[in-house]
């Protein structure tokens, strides 16, 4: 097989930019593929040419085999490598590759084909001896074939609505007897909440752990088992937190898994690097899922325990080396991955596109894997992530407390992420015991789990958003260039300001503060509290503050005509608006108003004015980012006004509906 | 550039007690202040408040843009008579929405913020100042109208407010008006004469006569709305210009009219923007302003303190020594400085000052005067070598300068001197005093005995025996009155001055007098009366 000597990375975003690293690394010529949308993305920045496809969408673009085949006849690239996502899985894309003569950066396209269907997969699997979870559509079996169907050893079993979601339509039969009239409920009720009985039954795992094992074969026959990723914490079914090795694995369980992995790689001739997902229940018996024939997002984790570089041995393997030196014993440390996704976990994980105003992390205490820069748009259209943290350590402890400071010590500003949340998460104590299974964010309380700075460095931070705001204002007056900051020659009361924060505990600050003759503190007090702070250090971007003696350096950055400002610390940042002293009262908005989450498309309306509501009902879907987002009322009452239809672009609160509130 | 180098021991003994002094002098000062800020007493400030209404100054606080500097103006107005402290009235220079303007504000919580002799001499202060540096005018208007007692001493007088009000506007400088609550008869013009108005919802009544007194002079049955309210006028008489929704919404409207006068200033610009911070601690200053007003103190150590980089070029160093006169920049701005050394003013230092304010004039620099003097020499050698001619002519330059004045007393202000040295006479456009400030005709001392030298010459005269017992008793009266009367707070209480300020806060007030100052062109003169050599 001939040499890759060039490469064009058939995706966008951080896996772009990180296959393009490696392959730099190794001498090969990078070509990146980019939408008219990602013209000035990094990984469009990053490789030495760049092919703009036409269009916009994912569907246009990274979707389109014609084009970027086209791609590939223009560029004459030796390979092509797929990422994640997107074609990458697409055995018809697979094909057209090396149809072109051109060499796929992963499996053939007929182990993809073959592991693409999860149905073929589990019997491939169950050939193999692996365990499996079987899902048996019982909608239209009789009692009587009910009752044949399972038998105790199955035992507790799980009823599942086909379009149920989120935990809605399941039940759990812990005995037989409940198993007939249980069904029929269940039927009911998927009638009546999705308006399709269609139900299955499958073994119920208690608290499962994904687990899965990363697989890397040669054409030489060598397939090798790098250990396994733990995965459990996900949001709507989306791993955010990865790590490896699974702390509970015994090395018998790590090497039955692995064997389990192998086989099943085997039994495709599978090459390159893949994944076999398993589900692990609390008494250790696992049950194969699927096979993912891709590198997986969380792959640094597996590079950061074996001191590989997966993406190098995918390119060796691709152009046929022989990889057969891969003795490794032992997951060398623990390393863990956060996905940083800009999104509001508050507000049911809703994307939150915008620009990053800056982005930076502490890279000498953490990996960073990403495809953006500071000033970096994140377009609505394309996934939501902005970043993967990996941090290796001795111990899980270690990765955990380097992944903790170099998150709170880090800069997101500019627009929402789940930054606080995975904060939270890494300080909970469940997790640090290793209790982690797939239910994790369900069982917690978001509100509690969200990290929130609070008491005095709270306070701090707050005055530190004073005290740029007010030296920000000051710089905008034309007249009075060098008085004081709100000098009074008689002073009868000091100023104020109202800060908000949505990510902190209060949310609304009163501020009142006066300024000194040299632009210090002379008086300052957050919510009634005065506190004894002066200024000690203050320039573009950061402002230092003595208060109660400790000092303390805040990053800062004002926005949006200073109606924001973003603070941030070594103990976590907080972005706080600024309250306007004065409403206009024709634009203040109605009581009992619904107001759009996030910038989207309206897909759905649910409901007409004058419709009765419920509290918690549906009355907007919002499309964004790749999600269909429910707008729900927070009132029960009568919809007096509905202000947006279909198809409308809507942009971050603004107006949907108008409810009036039963009295 | 010539950086003055401090000779100024902080841990000296007089340096010690000149501070504490003056410490105390401001202590009794701020006390007084506050009552002031108190307005009409805690009971009618809640009273007020409970009716949903914010006081005088929270209004002026919102009003202004946020970290802007705020001069208010002759706080001790009355003080020491029978009215409140502040005459029930609150006068100030701010910025809102980046334009200066001259705003003043009834406090309702005073008499229902009526106008007495004072308020009447305040607002008539602060109509000056607004036409003389082309101000707009904000007023904050919630008064009962005239302080019925005292309306002798208003009702003629009280004339010019209106007066004042239009002319001003003929000149491009608008009033905009915001009703809080009453005004009503007379005090109904003051909105009538206004540029804009905007009135309040269910609070405002403006009206020429109440209910009672149309029904005693027609014998119509009315209400207060029909006869004056806010949707009134909003929505029939066309009075209102803007109806708001309350008091917030009121200072909203207000600052939005501010925004849309393309208000710019007509004076030039600083001359940098990178001006420094003078090299010493103006907080030193307390310290170097002597504790005896006999004591001269250098004022090179006090413009050290002041000017930008502490950088002052003296003119004439070596000529006319007792005062020092030469140029620097506060904040950019640059200016010229008289400053009185030693307090006489000899020959040579009233020839000095004359030509110094004519280069002012000739290259349009605004001067600052600082006064600390007893005031022209006196004695047969001056007289004979024609101090009164030179005198004269330092009082001619003075007056007919054209370039503004800033008065600040740092001391004494005695005789003559206060002529000469720009005292409120000569309309400077703004005159602060310090603490320690004195002005009278003559010391206490020197006039007691003056007047002890005139009896005893009109005793012997007559051929009546001197009686030194009575005129020791007369004596110490005499000193007791002028002692009282030189105060600065007597003083500022007749407007004589535009405020007590802390010495400390002199470059910060400077400052802000010369942004205003720069509203319009500074233009000297050369013409001035005939000099008589």
């Amino acid at each position: 097989m001939k040499k890759i000597e060039s490469i064009l990375i058939a995706n966008r975003g951080e896996i772009a930019c990180r296959i393009i690293k490696t392959a730099k690394r190794m001498g090969i010529y990078t070509v990146a593929l980019c939408s008219t949308a990602d013209v000035n993305g990094l990984h469009a920045q990053m490789a030495d040419e760049t092919y703009v496809m036409d269009g916009y969408t994912s569907l246009e673009t990274y979707l389109d085999v014609s084009q970027i085949v086209k791609a590939i006849n223009i560029t004459k690239v030796d390979a092509v490598h797929p990422g994640y996502g997107f074609l990458s899985e697409n055995a018809e894309f697979a094909k057209s590759v090396t149809d072109e003569g051109v060499i796929f950066i992963g499996p053939s396209h007929s182990a993809i084909k073959e592991m693409g269907s999860k149905l073929n997969s589990k019997v491939l699997a169950k050939q193999c001896n692996v365990p499996t979870l079987q899902s048996t559509d019982v909608t239209s079996f009789s009692k009587g074939e009910l009752m044949d169907s399972f038998n105790s050893k199955d035992l507790p079993l799980l009823i599942k609505a086909s379009l149920g979601g989120g935990g809605k339509g399941m039940r759990v039969i812990n005995d037989l007897n409940e198993l007939v009239d249980s069904v029929e409920t269940a039927k009911r009720e998927a009638k009546s909440a999705f308006s399709d009985e269609t139900v299955f039954i499958e073994k119920y795992i208690e608290n499962p752990r994904h687990i899965e094992i990363q697989i890397l074969a040669d054409s030489h026959d060598n397939v090798y088992a790098l250990f396994e990723r733990e995965c459990s914490i996900q949001r709507r079914h989306q791993k955010i937190i990865e790590e490896a090795p699974c702390s509970i694995l015994s090395d018998e369980l790590r090497n039955e898994m692995s064997q389990a992995a192998i086989a099943v790689a085997r039994a495709v001739n599978y090459t390159n690097a893949g994944t076999v997902e398993f589900i692990l229940d609390q008494n250790n018996n696992f049950y194969f899922l699927e096979m993912n024939t891709r590198l997986q997002v969380e792959h640094p984790v597996t590079e950061a325990i074996t001191q590989l570089d997966l993406v190098e041995l995918q390119i060796k393997i691709a152009q046929g080396e022989k990889i057969d030196y891969l003795e490794i014993n032992r997951p060398i440390g623990h390393a863990i991955e956060l996905r940083l996704y800009a999104e509001d976990p508050s507000r049911d994980y809703a994307p939150s596109p915008g620009t990053i105003q800056t982005l930076s992390f502490d890279e000498e205490l953490v990996r960073l894997d990403t495809g953006y820069l500071s000033g970096s748009e994140v377009p609505s259209i394309y996934d939501p992530m902005i970043a993967k943290i990996i941090a290796h350590g001795t111990d899980r402890r270690q990765a955990i407390l380097k992944l903790k400071t170099a998150l709170k010590k880090s800069t997101v500003s500019g627009l929402t992420t789940n930054k606080n949340l995975l904060i939270g998460i890494l300080g909970e104590e469940e997790f640090n015991l290793a209790k982690t299974d797939t239910f994790y964010l369900q069982r917690h309380n978001l509100d509690s789990l969200i990290y929130k700075p609070d008491g005095l460095l709270l306070k701090d931070m707050v005055i530190a958003a004073t005290v740029v705001l007010a030296n920000y204002y000051k710089a905008g007056l034309a007249n009075q260039v060098g008085v004081s900051i709100g000098f009074r020659n008689l002073r009868s009361q000091p100023e104020k300001l109202v800060l908000k924060c949505q990510q902190t505990l209060p949310t609304e600050f009163e501020i009142e503060y006066v300024f000194d003759r040299n632009d210090n503190l002379a008086f300052v007090a957050v919510n009634k509290d005065v506190l004894n702070s002066t200024i000690s250090y203050l320039d573009s971007s950061k402002v230092g503050l003595i208060t109660e003696n400790l000092q303390k350096l805040f990053s800062y950055e004002v926005f949006d005509d200073a109606s924001k400002i973003w603070i941030g610390s070594a103990l976590g940042d907080a972005l706080f608006t600024v309250v306007p002293t004065f409403i206009d009262p024709s634009e203040s908005v109605p009581k009992g108003s619904l107001v759009a989450p996030m910038p989207g498309t309206i897909t759905k309306i649910l409901v007409e004015e004058n419709d009765l509501v419920e509290h918690g009902q549906d009355l907007v879907i919002i499309e964004a980012m790749k999600m269909e987002n429910k707008v729900v009322t927070p009132l029960a009452g009568v919809v007096t006004s509905v202000t947006v239809k279909v198809g409308d672009q809507v942009s971050n609160n603004q107006l949907l509906a108008i409810i009036q509130e039963d009295e | 550039m010539t950086i003055i180098k401090t000779k100024v021991d902080v841990n000296s003994q007089d340096y010690v007690d000149n501070r504490a002094s003056l410490l105390e002098k401001l202590d009794i000062i701020s006390s007084q202040m506050q009552l002031a800020i108190a307005g009409g007493g805690e009971k009618y400030i809640q009273r007020h408040k409970n009716r949903g209404k914010l006081p005088v100054r929270e209004r002026i606080e919102l009003l202004l843009d946020r970290s802007s500097g705020f001069l208010e103006l002759s706080p001790l107005a009355a003080w020491g008579t029978n009215f409140t402290v502040g005459a029930s009235l609150v006068t100030g220079i701010g910025t809102i929405c980046g334009t200066e303007c001259l705003i003043f504000a009834n406090d309702p919580t005073v008499k229902g913020g009526s106008t007495n002799p004072y308020t009447l001499k305040k607002l008539a202060r602060a109509a000056d100042i607004a036409t003389e540096n082309s101000l707009p005018t904000v007023s904050l208007i919630e008064s009962g109208g005239a302080d019925l007692p005292t309306q002798a001493e208003l009702f003629i007088p009280g004339g010019r407010m209106f007066k004042d009000l239009t002319q001003r506007s003929s000149k491009g400088l608008p009033t905009i008006s915001l009703v809080f609550g009453n005004s009503t008869a007379g005090g109904a013009y003051i909105p009538g004469m206004s540029d804009y108005i905007v009135m309040i919802k269910n609070r405002s009544k403006v009206f020429l006569g109440g209910p009672p007194l149309v029904k005693m002079a027609t014998g119509e049955e009315s209400t207060d709305e029909e006869l004056g309210g806010a949707e009134m006028h909003s929505k029939v008489s066309g009075l209102s210009d803007f109806l708001a929704e309350d008091e917030y919404d009121a200072i909203r409207i207000g600052r939005q009219i501010v925004s849309r006068l393309n208000y710019s200033k007509k004076g030039i610009s600083r001359r940098t923007n990178n001006f420094k911070t003078p090299l010493y601690d103006i907080d030193d200053i307390l310290g170097i302003v002597t504790k005896d007003p006999k004591l001269p103190f250098d004022p090179r150590e006090i413009l050290a303190r002041i000017v930008d980089a502490s950088d002052f070029d003296e003119f004439k160093p070596e000529y006319g020594t007792s005062l020092v006169t030469g140029w620097a920049e506060i904040c950019g701005y640059p200016i010229g400085i008289l400053a009185n050394h030693r307090g006489v003013l000899f020959n040579q230092e009233a020839q000095k000052a004359t030509q110094f304010i004519q280069l002012a004039n000739q290259i349009n620099i605004p001067l600052i005067f600082f006064q600390n003097t007893t005031g022209y020499i006196v004695g047969k050698d001056y007289e004979q070598s024609g101090i009164i001619k030179d005198g004269a002519k330092m009082i001619n330059a003075v007056s007919n300068s054209r370039v503004p004045h800033i008065t600040i007393v740092m001391g004494a202000s005695y005789g003559a001197g206060n002529y000469g040295m720009c005292g409120r006479a000569y309309n400077p456009r703004f005159l602060f005093s310090w603490p320690n400030a004195k002005s009278a005709v003559m010391g206490k001392a020197q006039l007691a005995g003056v007047m002890a030298i005139v009896a005893k010459q009109s005793a012997h005269d007559r051929g009546i025996p001197f009686d030194e017992e009575a005129n020791e008793v007369m004596r110490q009266m005499i000193e007791d009155q002028i002692e009282n009367e030189s105060e600065a707070m007597y003083l500022s209480s007749l407007l004589y001055d535009d405020g007590i300020i802390d010495p400390r806060d002199t470059r910060n007030i400077l400052a802000l007098c010369l942004s205003v100052i720069h509203n319009n062109p500074i233009q000297g003169t050369l013409g001035y009366g005939v000099y008589r050599m």
